[in-house]
């Protein structure tokens, strides 16, 4: 399951053959190129960082808008993306700190097993939402961390990067969110309320 | 999955709801535009500081009064008030919003006669800037509503209105009219899949319920049961197994534009061909929808029109790799003078 899971943000840090490094490309190329290979991945982070997909994609495309601004002196695409990824997720914690998105996100979330129907094969299962629910409880800072962890599939050393924290604060935050879902949800599927 | 570690289970709960997310299709267009107007706004901004820098150095050598040097520009023109600020604008009262419709629609690829769901976003007419004015918009469409493309359908009789829509927690109730539910309707079942597919997009809740009237119903059309709460099926059971998101049907392209594409093709390998009004092939590319979303793949392709090109009405169309004939999907475009 966990390959499966492996995030876009993995495979298009391989792939940068949309970029020739001996004729670098201009700003409204490299928004493009990196439109299409990123958009739709920082989308996805900023939807789980803030629980609110429309703040979540305003927040993504200000970031584009600022690369396109700051190209000049990023000039890579490897920078780009870092730049992108660090954009997005200064822009989310700002948002958060600022706008309460949280409350608003938990007075949406549907109460735990919602009644079958006949279209209940569902957008995600009662243990997604269990798990979820309980997510968007964490602290900011360890909802981050396994964000940027367990779906962006990022490595301790690049998460603690994109943070500004040390790395052993990312295992530390990382350890007390997956604690506080042992404790809230059991260690197998259904052992919640 | 009995047993799986936390972490394991933490990455499959967060990758489903990541799935869920549906960035909207003109996302590139509105950051294109903003950048434009970001240029604008630099270029104006320039140019007013060089025409003080230009006074001041004029006040300085004498050539103007000191009076006339020490007047203020005038007002900048707010170009950013006609581009949207953000990608999913909110509109004013009395304006239109851009919202996901969802059509049903035969799926050419195994089941000729079964209908599969197929998405568009329609700019509509809103009266107020709420989600329940957006749902209703959105659903008034999909029910009595025209797709961009004829070769969608809505599933809804004709007559059918919407008299109100409540947003609650977590659920979207929608009230109808017209709706003859002892009537028989062959494509009942695909009906109210396309009404919560349509709800659940607009509000991005996940709960439906259904009046009639006003009044609870278990039971549409003799047949499909629609009491309860109502909820999206697997993707891959009712969702056209290829589409193209953008362009969309009638759009006008640039010389070099993006094709996004979504679906769930076994192998995700699919084809994009071009053809212009007389059916020569002007582009072809070939694409893998990624396979990341357990519900639905994407890809976007880049197409440049080759010089020589001939202008107009075109068709854009989507198809297996391995049966690169047989489209899926298809949108007439038009190709730029």
């Amino acid at each position: 399951m966990t390959s499966e899971l492996v995030s876009r943000w993995t495979e298009s840090a391989l792939s940068s053959d949309w970029f020739a490094p001996a004729e670098p490309a201009s700003a409204d190329e490299a928004v493009t190129a990196l439109f299409a290979a990123e958009y739709r991945p920082l989308v996805r982070v900023a939807a789980l960082l803030l629980h609110d997909e429309g703040a979540a994609e305003d927040i993504t495309q200000d970031a584009f808008v600022a690369l396109h601004a700051a190209w000049w002196r990023l000039r890579s695409p490897e920078r780009a993306r870092a730049y992108l990824r660090q954009s997005v997720v200064n822009r989310c914690r700002s948002a958060l700190r600022h706008r309460g998105v949280i409350d608003r996100y938990l007075r949406r979330q549907p109460p735990p097993g919602v009644a079958a129907s006949a279209e209940h094969a569902a957008m995600a299962s009662a243990e997604h939402d269990r798990i979820l629910a309980v997510v968007a409880t964490l602290p900011s800072r360890q909802r981050e961390a396994i964000v940027l962890r367990y779906y962006a599939d990022l490595s301790e050393a690049e998460t603690a990067e994109l943070m500004g924290i040390s790395v052993g604060s990312v295992k530390s935050h990382t350890a007390r969110a997956v604690a506080a879902l042992r404790a809230r949800l059991g260690d197998k599927p259904g052992n919640g309320r | 999955m009995t047993g799986a570690p936390m972490e394991d289970r933490l990455r499959e709960a967060l990758a489903a709801r990541a799935g869920r997310v549906q960035p909207a299709p003109d996302a590139l267009p509105t950051i294109r535009g903003r950048i434009r107007a970001r240029r604008g706004r630099r270029r104006r901004a320039f140019l007013a500081s060089a025409a003080t820098l230009a006074t001041t150095v004029a006040a300085t050598v004498g050539v103007m009064a000191v009076r006339e040097a020490a007047a203020p520009p005038g007002p900048l023109p707010d170009v950013s008030a006609a581009t949207p600020a953000t990608g999913n604008p909110s509109p004013p009262p009395g304006e239109t919003a851009r919202l996901p419709v969802y059509w049903i629609g035969p799926d050419p690829a195994a089941h000729p006669l079964r209908d599969v769901l197929y998405r568009e976003f329609q700019t509509l007419p809103v009266t107020t800037d709420t989600l329940a004015e957006r749902v209703r918009a959105a659903v008034t469409a999909a029910v009595s509503g025209e797709p961009l493309d004829p070769d969608y359908r809505s599933g809804w009789p004709a007559g059918v209105t919407v008299r109100g829509v409540r947003v609650g927690e977590s659920a979207v109730t929608v009230d109808l009219a017209g709706v003859r539910v002892d009537a028989d309707n062959p494509a009942g079942a695909a009906a109210v899949r396309q009404l919560v597919w349509t709800v659940t997009a607009a509000s991005n809740l996940p709960d439906v319920q259904l009046r009639v009237d006003g009044r609870q119903v278990t039971t549409l059309w003799s047949e499909v049961p629609v009491g309860g709460t109502l909820r999206r099926a697997d993707a891959d059971k009712v969702l056209a197994p290829v589409w193209l998101i953008s362009p969309q049907q009638g759009d006008t392209v640039d010389r070099a534009f993006d094709v996004q594409l979504a679906g769930f093709l076994p192998d995700g390998a699919v084809r994009v061909q071009l053809r212009d009004a007389t059916g020569a092939l002007v582009a072809s590319r070939d694409a893998v929808l990624d396979d990341t979303d357990p519900h639905q793949g994407d890809a976007v392709v880049r197409i440049s029109l080759p010089d020589g090109y001939r202008p107009g009405p075109a068709t854009l169309s989507v198809a297996a790799a391995g049966a690169p004939d047989t489209p899926l999907d298809d949108h007439e475009i038009v190709l730029p003078g």
